[in-house]
């Protein structure tokens, strides 16, 4: 069999076999792609012939990263169940809605490519600037760098710095190579082997403990008392606001470039209806097995079953305490697809940042392959940032509450209104209400960062201020979201109302070449 | 024999792991099912241009 020590994962040669199979399996899908590739919309949009299966495997991946992993695995140890309930299902509610909203994004603008697209559309190149440069920011993937980075060390006690660099190098490959193409298909590879590897280890480590009963007395000698707040949905010391931090950040299911451009690129509206309504069983069982598997880790080491684990080694852990040699190769494959599979999508999203909606508005006139070659360096670009954002960044967490209130306040409102207002907005509404999302989500961050406290026992970043009238008030990074995003409906609301007259809508071509805007009729 | 009493919780361990498991097996076959349909679409169109061709 093979050893396991703590920290340290150590592997047998087999499941090496199987990682390396694994790494030359994706640069070749992304060697064949490259091949194939003809033109901009077959390089970053598939050729718009996305399929619901492979949608739901794109999708999925994509979203679930290392964060989800590592970080529901790690609340699911110390807080038991909530992590389901209070974490996960405020996502699953939003890809619900996404379900629904996907198709209508579809119908209404078949011809986009990217979220940004809606904002050049309806309010003109200054909404559309700034909502990119937001998208830019939430698409750096200064996340999945660092987990990968982590996760290296973990395995091979390689230093953090060489582990991001193979990570970044290996996921770059594929993804400038092959494109959109190369990106699903890998993304559907990589979210087969997460989940069936987390849904078997769930399986075998839960029956081989002895099921519920052995499980909470595991946990009641690892906690040293009552252990049933393990299993009550919002109990531990998961507190309201704490609950409500947590979820906010949910919203950027709602506002994703990378959910956008697949949708866009899908081969129709009933194809993405179809791959939501299947993914969301996939998101559900997944996050079930990653919270119960933290909660098992944590009965385990009551039991004496594996060693004393840092909480965020607790998943990985018990894979590695139950699966056998090859197929725990395959739960590693399994966990670095978890970060890579976001890691793509997102290199390529921002990457669009750069080569498609700047360069369209830098260059109109450029054509496909030119802006093919943009996207690959927007792809180079982006990379460089994420990786040298994770020498930054000391806490994952911080990173995501980050680049959600980014999104969230900057686009949220003015994509929507555009999409699905009644009556045209105005311009100024959408270019108004941008700008002050940004500018309020980085100045917000910033002050709370700056003049603020670390809370080790919460673990977030908190800033103490005396508001008159509220008195003492402590304003955490996770709470931007809750203030910026009223006021910025409020600024789009009175700008639409006092603006001046609406402009026409602003052409998207199926091939990424855009017609200039037409004259405002007066 | 050992009989093991399984409560809710472990119940619902099963079934989120058998849903993991089964699930993308059930959309890799969907898929394998959707491309073997549409080459073989494909094929039909390209035999009937042929034929009509010729």
């Amino acid at each position: 069999m093979f050893e396991f020590d703590t920290p340290v994962v150590s592997m047998h040669g087999l499941d090496w076999v199987v990682v390396g199979a694994y790494i030359f399996g994706m640069l070749y899908i992304g060697y064949w792609f490259s091949r194939r590739s003809r033109g901009f919309d077959d390089y970053f949009m598939a050729g718009r012939g996305i399929t619901a299966p492979l949608l739901v495997g794109t999708l999925v991946s994509t979203f679930y990263g290392l964060d989800t992993l590592f970080g529901t695995s790690e609340v699911g140890f110390h807080e038991g169940i909530s992590a389901f309930f209070a974490y996960s299902l405020p996502y699953t509610a939003l890809y619900v809605a996404m379900a629904f909203l996907s198709p209508a994004f579809k119908n209404r603008f078949p011809e986009n490519s990217t979220m940004q697209d809606i904002a050049f559309q309806k309010y003109g190149d200054r909404a559309g600037i700034i909502t990119s440069v937001a998208s830019f920011i939430y698409s750096t993937n200064t996340m999945e760098m660092m987990g990968i980075g982590f996760l290296l060390h973990l395995v091979l006690g390689m230093p953090y710095w060489m582990g991001v660099a193979i990570g970044a190098a290996i996921v770059l490959g594929y993804t400038l190579t092959g494109g959109l193409w190369a990106v699903v298909v890998t993304d559907f590879v990589q979210f087969f082997i997460m989940l069936v590897t987390v849904g078997v280890g769930l399986i075998v480590a839960w029956y081989d403990l002895g099921g519920y009963d052995n499980i909470v007395k595991g946990l009641s000698n690892f906690v040293g008392g009552d252990a049933s707040y393990y299993f009550t949905p919002g109990a531990g010391y998961l507190t309201t606001w704490t609950l409500v931090a947590y979820s906010v950040t949910s919203l950027a299911v709602l506002c994703d470039p990378a959910f956008f451009q697949r949708m866009f690129a899908s081969a129709g509206p009933k194809e993405i209806k179809k791959a939501f309504a299947a993914g969301v069983p996939m998101w559900l069982s997944f996050d079930w097995a990653v919270s119960f598997l933290g909660i098992a880790a944590a009965a385990a080491i009551g039991l004496g079953v594996i060693p004393e684990v840092e909480p965020n080694e607790a998943l990985f852990a018990m894979l590695g305490q139950y699966l056998p040699v090859g197929v725990l190769g395959l739960a590693f494959v399994g966990v670095v697809a978890a970060a890579m599979s976001t890691a793509d999508s997102y290199f390529l999203a921002s990457g669009g940042v750069i080569g498609y909606d700047i360069y369209k508005v830098v260059r109109p006139e450029s054509t496909g392959p030119e802006r093919v070659r943009m996207v690959k360096w927007g792809i180079v670009i982006s990379a460089i940032l994420s990786v040298s954002l994770a020498f930054v960044f000391k806490r994952i967490m911080t990173v995501w509450v980050f680049q959600a209130t980014i999104i969230i306040a900057t686009a949220l409102i003015p994509v929507y209104m555009g999409a699905f207002l009644k009556k045209r907005p105005k311009k100024i509404a959408g270019t108004l209400s941008a700008t002050v999302g940004l500018i309020l989500a980085v100045g917000y961050y910033l002050v709370v960062v700056l003049l603020g406290h670390w809370d080790e026992e919460q673990g977030v970043q908190i800033l103490n201020v005396h508001l008159p009238g509220l008195g003492d008030v402590a304003l955490w990074t996770e709470y931007g979201i809750l203030i910026i995003t009223p006021i910025v409906l409020v600024v789009f609301l009175v700008a639409n109302a006092l603006g001046k007259k609406v402009e026409p809508d602003r052409k998207i071509e199926a091939s990424g070449a855009e017609e200039a805007p037409q004259e405002v009729s007066s | 024999m050992t009989v093991v009493a399984v409560n809710g919780w472990d119940l619902s361990c099963y079934i989120m792991g058998a849903v993991a498991i089964v699930g993308p097996c059930t959309i890799a076959f969907w898929f394998f099912e959707a491309s073997r349909k549409q080459f073989r679409d494909l094929h039909e169109a390209h035999k009937e241009r042929t034929r009509s061709g010729s």
